[in-house]
């Protein structure tokens, strides 16, 4: 299995996403934002960090890359790609994924490990975990914080587009579970088709045991098991 | 003008000025002058600390290398050390907190990763005033935003760190960070500007008026007067940092680089004198090859703004065009600025004059040392 990680200038999480998918026996390739063919590749990752710096709007310049021109075609072919934190943000900004980013509610940079459930196992990255099981992961954001209008909020629940949300440690769906304000508690979701998945936690810091948490794992593993 | 006066007004004292003349054996020139005053000013010549640094233990079984470079290294085994080093970011982050303490990030991550070590991690080592005095919420708030707002964005965690409040910090506030990074010890590298002949170039962000005299500052006492001082406190930009550590990792690799060294306090000078210092060999400068950010900068600007985000590397000659794939790639602002040479001297030119030309001696082993009076403070 042949994996991409596209690299923008300023992704600061590509080489983690690289390690944990050579880690799990993927081949991967690291996607320089200036190339614009992907094709010959079984699944993406956007990874996490500050493309392009981030002055403007998380992801606003990102999605005018010549990469992302290349990610599209290879989303609309039913491919697998995942979008974490920053990556999440640029498939919004993209429109490969609907709905937005607004800054936390706390107004400041949130870093720590969240509880999470389990919405659907529809997607590539999910297809290996069971619906209602709880999950921790570490998100590390200040623009985490998930809106769409209430239209699109209904579409996204009848659509089963909804991975994961935040949860406390009860597993229901509270406001206490909630470290950034996102509506429906929402920290992960799927466009319509299922194979293009964006998520604000980050399961590559959660893929080791030496890094005390392997809850991450199955995401990629799950990929990587459907690819081959 | 009465060059005196002005090297009296740049922090330089009367005896340190006619030692100059002593050596040069003429008045120094105006940019002269400014190359010497941040030279010798105790943030780069810890002309006062120096005899009391030399106590401390700098030798063991795991160490790969002391001081003297960038960064020292440990062996940790397998045949890698931990390259690390600490710095102080006081004054700047009393006048401008975020950036202040922001760019002591970025100055001590690039002293890591011009070693050849990817940086892994940071911390830091706080001190403020007390917890009820005026200033300090406004302190307090703004370095710790700026160093997780830079390592951040670079992608480097800060992992740990410590604070204490105390009044007797009120006036002068304590900001230390850390960085460790990972190399291999067969490929760390030093920042000696060695074989004469040999291009220097330039990469990073374009330089601008920020920062000059920064060292200086850094050097003196703070009075009323500090809020004027903010335009010598430099701000930092991490994507252009990022950019840097991946640019010279990238390069490392190449086998281009015989040296390399950042640019920090005293920014192109002290980076390119501490360079041919350590080489032994003489550096020639040409100022108008360097990428400005602002227009109309004369050397003395040039030579001694602290506009973050730079290197100096100098090159194997022949390895030019593989410097410029790389930077370029990278979108990186550089130019070929000089070259090693022979002379022992520091030789800048701008419009095909020569503006400076001291030996690089006078600047660094020749600086002053002193041995200043002790007392242990009233209250201890």
């Amino acid at each position: 299995m042949r994996f991409g990680v596209v690299v923008f200038p300023g992704s600061n999480c590509d080489r983690d996403c690289g390690e944990v998918l050579t880690l799990l026996g993927a081949e991967v390739e690291y996607v320089w934002h200036r190339e614009s063919d992907v094709s010959g590749l079984d699944g993406l990752v956007i990874p996490g960090g500050f493309s392009y710096g981030d002055y403007l709007r998380c992801g606003a310049v990102a999605k005018i890359s010549p990469v992302m021109d290349a990610v599209r075609t290879f989303a609309a072919q039913g491919r697998p790609v995942i979008g974490i934190c920053n990556g999440f943000q640029i498939l919004l900004e993209s429109g490969l994924l609907p709905g937005a980013m607004l800054r936390n509610t706390s107004l400041t940079f949130q870093c720590k490990t969240v509880d999470l459930r389990v919405e659907t196992t529809r997607t590539p990255f999910t297809r290996e975990l069971a619906v209602g099981q709880l999950i921790r992961l570490p998100i590390a954001n200040a623009e985490g914080n998930y809106t769409i209008d209430a239209d699109g909020l209904l579409s996204l629940e009848d659509n089963d587009q909804v991975i994961l949300r935040y949860v406390d440690a009860s597993g229901e769906a509270t406001e206490q579970g909630n470290p950034n304000g996102s509506v429906g508690n929402i920290a992960g979701i799927s466009n319509i088709r299922g194979n293009v998945v964006g998520m604000m936690p980050h399961p590559e810091r959660a893929s080791e045991a030496i890094l005390g948490n392997t809850d991450g794992r199955a995401f990629f593993e799950a990929a990587l098991n459907l690819a081959s | 003008m009465d060059l005196k006066r002005v090297a009296l007004e740049h922090g330089l004292s009367g005896e340190e000025y006619d030692h100059a003349i002593a050596v040069l054996g003429r008045e120094p020139t105006w940019t002269e002058v400014g190359v010497l005053s941040v030279m010798w000013s105790e943030h780069c010549s810890y002309k006062s600390s120096r005899i009391h640094l030399r106590k401390f233990p700098t030798t063991g079984p795991q160490v790969v290398l002391g001081p003297g470079e960038n960064a020292g290294a440990v062996d940790i085994g397998e045949g890698l050390a931990a390259v690390f080093k600490m710095e102080s970011h006081n004054h700047p982050s009393y006048i401008e907190p975020y950036q202040g303490a922001a760019t002591g990030v970025g100055g001590i991550l690039r002293d890591v990763f011009t070693m050849g070590a990817r940086p892994l991690a940071s911390m830091n080592s706080l001190r403020f005033g007390a917890v009820d005095f005026q200033k300090t919420p406004h302190l307090f708030h703004g370095v710790v935003a700026g160093i997780a707002g830079y390592g951040n964005c670079v992608g480097v965690p800060t992992v740990g760190g410590e604070i204490y409040f105390d009044a007797s910090y009120n006036g002068n506030i304590l900001v230390n960070v850390f960085t460790v990074g990972i190399a291999k010890q067969d490929a760390i590298f030093l920042g000696a500007a060695t074989g004469v002949g040999n291009p220097v170039f330039y990469v990073g962000a374009g330089t601008g008026r920020d920062g000059i005299h920064g060292a200086t500052m850094a050097s003196g006492q703070f009075g009323e007067g500090s809020e004027e001082k903010r335009p010598t406190v430099q701000v930092g930009d991490p994507f252009r940092e990022k950019l840097l550590i991946e640019a010279c990792l990238e390069l490392m690799k190449t086998g281009a680089i015989i040296g390399i060294q950042d640019m920090g306090a005293a920014g192109l000078t002290s980076s390119s004198v501490e360079m041919a210092d350590r080489g032994g060999t003489g550096l020639r400068l040409d100022v108008d090859k360097v990428p400005k950010r602002e227009e109309n900068m004369t050397a003395y600007e040039v030579l001694l703004s602290e506009s973050q985000e730079r290197m100096l590397i100098v090159i194997a000659e022949g390895q030019e065009a593989e410097v410029a794939r790389v930077f370029d790639k990278w979108e990186l602002e550089w130019g070929q600025v000089g070259e090693v040479t022979d002379t022992g001297n520091y030789e800048v030119w701008q419009a095909g004059e020569c503006v400076c030309n001291v030996p690089i001696s006078l600047l660094t082993s020749e600086a002053p040392i002193y041995d200043r009076p002790q007392r242990k403070p009233a209250r201890l």
